[in-house]
């Protein structure tokens, strides 16, 4: 006889949770109660760093939390500051606007009138903020024009300088000493301490030059050694340059131009920075080794 | 011609609808603000040619391969240079109210980014030092 068809449900995902093989699930998989969606279920470590957005990891705070009873850093004030100064303030300022702006605009959504409060004082961070612009670019305006105007009265000044230099009796002193030292670094931008990201370039030689010279016509007289007839070259101008700004100082340096001279060898303008650049480097390795040495015996 | 139906004058809100720039007799419009002002909307990114590119106002930090997949150039990703001791900072982003402002005088100078300004400090620097304390009561704040 005819037999009606029934089209079954699927047995098969019945069959296969039943069976060993086939699964559906894994064993290991138990059935907990539902976690309740609310925020006190979401955990976040304490040095996630979107933490950064939120002051004190506050969702909101409260106008009374916040003082509007500030003002905006003035030109004057942020021109007494240290670069480095500058460059944390705007870190702060922009950390402190980036906490506000997320504030005002949950208070904003909340169609309330406290957004404008913060977004208020969000308006005169900024104007600490373009305070610092201006001030880091009348700096760098400053600098190139001294630049320029040092072009024209360079000269001048490094003679007054020299002169002074030449004509005190006495310059054996630490005023002496630190004055020289600065004027290394102001000018010519030669750093009291060697490290090994210096790189030599014109001015550094100028400033060789300068220094070298100014002690060996300090000292040459004083200490008898006119028969040198003047440094001839840039390694003699640069041992001189090394040595302390005494009269033992540049008496030590003769005695290695003196060693240096038996050499014959002459060095030209074009090799003179790869050449003092080479001096610079040897000291360092030998400063490194040294210090090596002195830190292996303790 | 035949005369309209009364019905078309019946004020229902289909036939209101359908005539958005009626205005009342005080000059209110029948909804909306305005009956221009849609217009001067931003444009959205459906709107515009077929060329049109909105953007999002971000930069773009790499580029699609042919078969779709993003490799980042990193030369064109933004870094900040953020302070090493931002954290031990002690200033804050603004000034208590009650603090004076100290005044600053270019007399003799162009102003605070006068060359000769800064050479006259450089030579001060060379001649004393850095002087951290010894401002006396005539002194006058260069910038």
């Amino acid at each position: 006889m005819f037999e009606q068809q029934v089209a079954r449900f699927s047995t098969s995902a019945k069959c296969l949770a039943r069976s060993r093989k086939g699964y559906r699930i894994s064993s290991s998989i138990k059935l907990r109660p539902p976690i309740i969606p609310t925020i006190d279920n979401i955990k976040v470590i304490d040095d996630h760093p979107l933490w950064q957005f939120f002051s004190h990891k506050k969702f909101v705070r409260n106008p009374e939390e916040v003082s509007f009873t500030g003002r905006s850093w003035t030109v004057q004030e942020l021109r007494r500051k240290s670069f480095d100064d500058l460059h944390s303030l705007w870190y702060v300022c922009l950390k402190e606007r980036n906490r506000l702006y997320r504030e005002a605009h949950v208070y904003d959504q909340a169609e309330s009138l406290r957004s404008q409060e913060f977004e208020g004082l969000s308006a005169m961070i900024r104007e600490s903020m373009v305070h610092i612009k201006q001030v880091i670019t009348e700096r760098e305006a400053a600098l190139n024009n001294a630049q320029a105007e040092f072009e024209v009265v360079g000269n001048e000044y490094l003679g007054e300088f020299r002169n002074a230099y030449l004509e005190d009796q006495n310059v054996e002193t630490d005023q002496w000493y630190d004055k020289l030292e600065r004027l290394q670094y102001a000018i010519f931008g030669i750093p009291d301490v060697l490290d090994t990201s210096l790189k030599v370039d014109l001015r550094f030689l100028e400033g060789v030059k300068f220094v070298g010279q100014l002690k060996y016509d300090k000292f040459a007289s004083k200490i008898g050694r006119e028969d040198l007839g003047g440094l001839k070259d840039i390694a003699e101008i640069y041992t001189v340059f090394e040595e302390s700004a005494t009269a033992e100082g540049v008496k030590e340096a003769c005695a290695k131009i003196d060693e240096y001279r038996e050499s014959n060898l002459v060095i030209p303008g074009s090799k003179e920075i790869q050449v003092v650049q080479g001096f610079i480097n040897d000291k360092i390795k030998q400063a490194e080794s040294d210090f090596e040495e002195t830190s292996q015996q303790a | 011609m035949r005369a309209s139906q009364v019905l078309a004058f019946k004020e229902t809100a289909e036939t209101c609808l359908r005539r958005p720039w009626k205005t009342y007799r005080d000059g209110t419009l029948f909804y909306g603000q305005s009956k221009a002002g849609n217009k001067r909307l931003p444009l959205s990114t459906k709107q515009g040619n077929k060329n049109y590119y909105k953007g999002t106002r971000s930069s773009s930090i790499g580029k699609f391969n042919q078969y779709g997949k993003y490799t980042i150039n990193y030369e064109k990703v933004r870094t900040f240079v953020i302070p090493e001791d931002l954290d031990e900072c002690v200033l804050r982003p603004l000034v208590s109210s009650l603090a004076p402002v100290p005044k600053n005088s270019f007399k003799g100078y162009e102003g605070a980014a006068d060359g000769r300004l800064y050479l006259d400090k450089v030579k001060e620097f060379i001649e004393t030092g850095k002087v951290e304390f010894g401002r006396s009561e005539t002194y006058v704040e260069r910038g």
